[in-house]
């Protein structure tokens, strides 16, 4: 476990990725982080500074000074960006000037913080420098990726609260990360046994929150190490959406530990966009404006493939963009403004992945229409992309009329994955109903259509029903009471499905039945995440557990008038 | 086994036919392995039925000949047909003896071989034929059936006429068909026999016996240079008039045999009645391609394609190219201006039936794909048709990729500015797209000199464009299938790749006639089979590999709905005039 960790630490490519751990690794030993890394602000080389015990007991001010792995010569002495300078900085200005005064009479320990270890090279002029500058109130400590592995296994990752179990199957999903699947699975029963073991104190909530926060980051940096994202990028979902179900009670709470929970909460998303950014910024969004390439980079030589990653890195891509749009309302204008953009640039980017890759134009498995609601509802948020909504379902409506009635590859309702690659197995009226027996994608896409004023489209996919797909169950989802217990951990007995939508050629009745049942039924706005302004976690719930994206969140965009 | 260590003797070939065996030993072939023993007991048996002391025809009405088996009776009868010639009888004994054979027999050789043996048998003695014809007038039933053979083998013109223009049907029939298969001295008298043919044909309206009298008369026709070419006409108007079965049937048959002796009149017409065909019936199609095979090696050539063209799109029981094998078979050897004019025209109606028709002219299923030596310089096609062919070209070739795409760079060689561009853009996506091997390589090959060479440069950089942009992706391990998926997905390929294997031994031919043998190990076979003699012969048998590969479209899998519907907007899409 500890090779694991130090392997972890060793392997943290960017300072502030050490930063993004160290806070709740000190807090978990106890100390009072009074300072933590910021960006802009100068700190006259302090990264982090708590108040805490020493090894001797004595309580003391912390000042920590934090580079990326191994400490090389270029790293101590190379720029003016080195430790040397920092500690220098540390001595000559934040010392005297910057310790908060209730802290002024205690002594102070800087310490000199990597994720790797001292190069010998360099050994000999850090411990000169440190003997030279130690004086009785200034001391210097050496935090190496080792001493500060040992500090997590003895801290937040102690066995008392991560038993053998636990570590066993963290240590698989680490160890798996090439087969996605099977690291998702260990980090999945991870998560869930550590939320078992959460009990009424406020405090065993924060500390599984960061412990799963802590394992997820490993588990992140070592896929990146291997170049796989998969297992992290579904881990990350999961672990937000876990995290909120453990901490939508004390949240908005005024309790001393609600800022400690906002903080881990907005920790774990910003690690959720740290991760899908180093995924889809930058290896697919690159490739997006060229033809078929994504579709290619699948490397498989069964269509469905293709066509089952398209949708979902469609789902993945607004989901992205969402987050952006959620984040620009929490910025101030400049940030704000910065953020809408990139949802812009998601939404373009999105497009362009259509665009280049047909299959996106071809759903083949009903529940695609999760990812394709993420995208319409990004797209909508974001503005000025209505002719390429436009265009998009209309070409998924003549596709789809195009394969029910070839007897093609047609919308099914199967989910298995041997379902779906032999399908359409029998080409019998039997087989064609079981494949058809209920959708959401036709009311979405209707709903849609209808607001976007394509009557002919519509008018085709209204055919459809009416000629082929009479026995289909057209349906939408929405939450009810019983969802908030149950959406963020994936639990199924909830939810009201909203069923026989009418189809027409204006789409009034739909806008009518829809809007009524939203009326009627209060479960989405009852939703924690919701209630407290954080509704993109309802949309990753979708995504990531795949249930339909409740209508509330677009029947007023298409249809204003049937605002409640 | 009458004798198993040598020759049957009269004795014990008279105590076989006393107990009933005779005809059995016959078909046994007497248990005798050389050809020269049999033939030898049976000319004994001929000397002995011909002595009275057997009577070889008489055994035919028992039901011995019924039960005898299938590969016996091929042999036997042989036997038997052979020695009628020589066999003294009465006419009512031997007609009895061959309508026994005819009825084993069926319709094939061996019947027609006991009917011919029969004319042989009559031939050997004029007064046997004058009894079959006297018994015949005298409403004889079984002498009706041998009636037309007595006549041709006794090649007797003016009775046969007599029996053409007599009222009884039976009778009627048995003449014409006789009078077809006479042979004449002259012209004049074989006018005269096309003269009474047309006499009667203008008096019928039986099907049946107009397709005799077409027969005959092509049969006539092609006896004597000179025929009357208007007689023959107006027969074929006469009989062709009602488009009764048989008359299609003997126009068909008339085009296939006789189409070399027929004058162009005659021709024009049985093609022209050939037109109203039924399509459903397989045995005139097939007769029918047999003659517009032959035709596609005449003048009439063009008029064969246009009945073919006519029928593929005629709006009644429908009939394909497939139907007409050996005429596509005959037409995509033959010159290679026609095949490419046939083509185009039949694309360019974009009338389904025809542009699969003209498709398959070009499709190929087990040779690896050559590029089409295709050339429009020959044929005017404006710009608007020139995308238009392309398209359908596509469309309905887009399996065979190098020989749609050769077809493309043809049409790129007119460079025809307003179309040059569509087409070219046609031949990247979906062709080059799709086939990066094939389609590549041949495009590659054009030369600097060629007509097409700057457009297929331009489609070829956009191609490498494309690849590049592909290769450039690198690798992706997010987006791979998981292992379970591919195990699913082999596991799945893997059933599939079993069930089409069993399905195609089922249906194999060969498998059926072949006792099959299953190879574990190694690269040849050993077998000891017995041979005569109880000796053991060895055979080595060096197995070989077999294998079929074919480039998998990529548009097929990264797009699999898109490229289906846009292969089906191209061969759905009709031309505007």
């Amino acid at each position: 476990m500890k090779l694991i960790i130090r392997d972890y630490l060793g392997s943290l490519k960017e300072r502030e990725e050490l930063d993004a751990i160290l806070p709740d690794l000190l807090s978990e030993l106890g100390f009072i982080v009074y300072s933590k890394p910021t960006r802009g602000t100068r700190q006259y080389g302090v990264d982090i500074a708590a108040v805490g015990n020493d090894d001797d007991g004595e309580r003391k001010i912390f000042l920590f000074s934090v580079k990326q792995g191994d400490l090389n010569r270029q790293d101590w002495d190379g720029t003016p960006q080195g430790l040397r300078s920092s500690l220098n900085e540390i001595r000559d200005v934040y010392i005297p000037t910057r310790i908060p005064k209730r802290y002024r009479s205690l002594k102070i320990v800087i310490c000199l913080c990597f994720g790797g270890d001292v190069q010998e090279q360099v050994r000999t002029e850090v411990t000169l420098y440190t003997e030279q500058n130690s004086t009785p109130v200034v001391s210097f400590d050496e935090w190496n990726g080792d001493r500060i592995a040992s500090l997590l296994m003895h801290g937040i990752l102690r066995e008392e609260i991560l038993p053998k179990d636990l570590r066993a199957s963290f240590q698989k999903s680490v160890a798996m990360v090439e087969q996605p699947d099977v690291a998702y699975f260990y980090f999945s029963e991870l998560v869930k046994q550590l939320c078992m073991k959460v009990g009424s104190r406020q405090k065993s909530r924060i500390t599984v929150a960061r412990q799963i926060y802590i394992c997820l980051w490993i588990l992140f940096v070592w896929a990146r190490s291997i170049d796989n994202l998969e297992a992290p990028y579904r881990a990350s979902e999961l672990a937000l959406l876990n995290v909120w179900h453990l901490l939508r009670p004390l949240i908005d709470k005024s309790s001393k530990d609600a800022k400690s929970i906002s903080t881990v909460l907005h920790q774990l998303i910003e690690l959720h966009g740290i991760v899908a950014a180093e995924l889809l910024d930058k290896k697919i969004i690159p490739h997006t404006a060229k033809l078929h390439a994504i579709s290619s980079a699948v490397e498989s030589r069964n269509s469905v493939d293709i066509n089952l990653k398209l949708f979902d890195l469609i789902g993945r891509i607004a989901l992205r963009g969402i987050w952006q749009l959620w984040a620009a309302d929490h910025s101030d204008a400049i940030g704000a403004s910065d953020r809408r953009h990139r949802a812009r640039k998601y939404v373009q980017t999105g497009f362009e992945l259509i665009l280049n890759n047909p299959a996106l134009t071809s759903p083949l498995c009903d529940q695609q229409a999760i990812d394709i609601a993420l995208f319409l509802l990004l797209a909508a948020f974001s503005g000025d992309a209505q002719d390429s909504i436009s265009s998009w379902l209309h070409e998924m409506t003549v596709r789809l009329n195009f394969a029910f009635r070839l007897d093609g590859k047609y919308l099914c309702v199967f989910t298995e994955y041997r379902d779906l690659i032999e399908h359409p197995k029998e080409h019998t009226d039997v087989y064609r109903r079981e494949a058809t027996s209920g959708s959401i994608l036709i009311p979405l896409i209707a709903a849609w259509l209808a607001a976007f004023k394509d009557e002919s489209a519509l008018k085709a996919l209204v055919n459809l029903q009416k000629s082929k797909l009479q026995h289909c169950t057209l349906q939408l989802w929405l939450p009810d009471a019983a969802s908030e217990d149950q959406l963020y951990i994936g639990e199924r007995d909830h939810g009201l499905a909203l069923c026989d939508i009418p189809l027409s050629e204006t789409g009034e009745e739909l806008f009518d039945t829809i809007t009524e049942a939203c009326l009627r039924e209060r479960g989405f706005e009852n939703l924690s995440s919701n209630r407290t302004g954080y509704w993109p976690i309802i949309l990753l719930a979708c995504r990531h557990y795949r249930y339909p994206v409740p209508p509330q969140f677009w029947i007023n965009l298409l249809h204003p008038t049937s605002k409640d | 086994m009458i004798n198993p260590t040598g020759l049957p003797d009269r004795t014990r070939l008279k105590h076989a036919y006393e107990i009933g065996e005779l005809i059995p030993e016959v078909f046994r072939r007497f248990g005798l392995a050389d050809r020269a023993d049999i033939l030898a007991t049976m000319e004994l048996c001929i000397e002995m039925h011909n002595a009275g002391e057997i009577n070889l025809i008489s055994l035919a009405g028992d039901r011995t000949l019924l039960s005898v088996s299938d590969e016996q009776h091929f042999a036997g009868q042989r036997l038997l047909v052979d020695a009628i010639p020589k066999l003294r009888a009465s006419v009512p004994d031997m007609m009895l003896f061959v309508q026994a054979l005819v009825e084993k027999g069926g319709t094939g050789y061996l019947t027609q071989s006991a009917q011919a043996a029969f004319g042989s048998w009559c031939a050997n003695d004029l007064s046997r034929l004058k009894e079959v014809a006297s018994l015949a007038r005298d409403n004889n039933a079984l002498a009706q059936q041998f009636l037309s053979v007595a006549l041709i083998a006794g090649n007797m013109v003016t009775q046969g006429t007599s029996f053409a223009e007599s009222n009884n049907q039976e009778n009627k029939r048995s003449g014409v068909v006789a009078l077809g298969r006479m042979e004449y001295k002259d012209s004049l008298l074989a006018d005269s026999t096309i003269r009474t043919l047309l006499h009667e044909a203008k008096k019928t309206d039986s099907d049946d016996l107009l397709s005799k009298i077409l027969l005959s008369t092509a049969q006539i026709s092609a006896n004597v240079e000179q025929a009357n070419g208007r007689n023959i006409c107006a027969i074929i108007e006469y009989a062709c008039k009602a488009h009764g079965r048989k008359t299609m049937l003997s126009c068909a048959r008339v085009l296939w045999l006789f189409h070399r002796h027929l004058c162009n009149d005659a021709i024009d017409l049985l093609l022209q009645a050939l037109h109203s065909v039924d399509s459903s019936d397989r045995e005139i199609i097939s007769e029918l391609d047999n003659a517009l095979a032959e035709l596609l090696d005449t003048k009439h050539d063009q008029s064969a394609i246009n009945l073919v063209r006519d029928l593929l799109i005629a709006d009644r029981t429908p009939v394909t190219i497939f139907d007409f094998d050996g005429f596509r078979r005959k037409l995509t050897e033959g010159s290679s201006k026609r095949i490419q004019q046939t083509f185009v025209f039949w694309m360019l109606t974009g009338k389904r039936p025809l542009c699969e028709a003209a498709g398959a002219f070009f499709r190929r299923t087990r040779d690896k794909e050559i590029p089409l030596a295709f050339s429009l310089q020959d044929i005017p096609v404006s710009s608007e048709e020139q995308i238009f062919l392309s398209k359908k070209t596509i469309g309905y070739l887009f399996s065979q990729p190098v020989a749609a795409s050769s077809i493309l760079v043809a049409i790129l060689r007119v460079r025809n500015p307003k179309a040059s561009m569509r087409v070219g853009n046609l031949l990247l996506n979906p062709l080059l797209l799709s086939y990066g091997g094939a389609v590549k390589d041949y495009l590659s090959s054009i030369s600097k000199e060629d007509q097409a060479y700057a457009q297929v440069r331009r489609v070829l950089k956009h191609g490498s464009k494309y690849i590049k942009d592909l290769n450039s992706v690198g690798i992706i391990k997010e987006l791979r299938p998981s292992e379970r998926q591919r195990q699913i997905h082999r596991d799945l390929f893997h059933d599939q790749m079993r069930q089409a294997q069993k399905d195609a031994e089922k249906e194999s031919v060969l498998l059926s006639l072949v006792r099959r043998s299953t190879i574990l190990y190694g690269k040849k076979s050993l077998t000891y089979i017995e041979g005569p003699g109880n000796e053991r012969r060895p055979i080595e048998m060096h197995l070989q590999e077999h294998g079929f590969e074919f480039e998998m479209p990529r548009l097929d899998l990264i797009d699999p709905v898109g490229l289906d519907y846009l292969l089906r907007l191209f061969r759905a899409e009709t031309f505007k005039v």
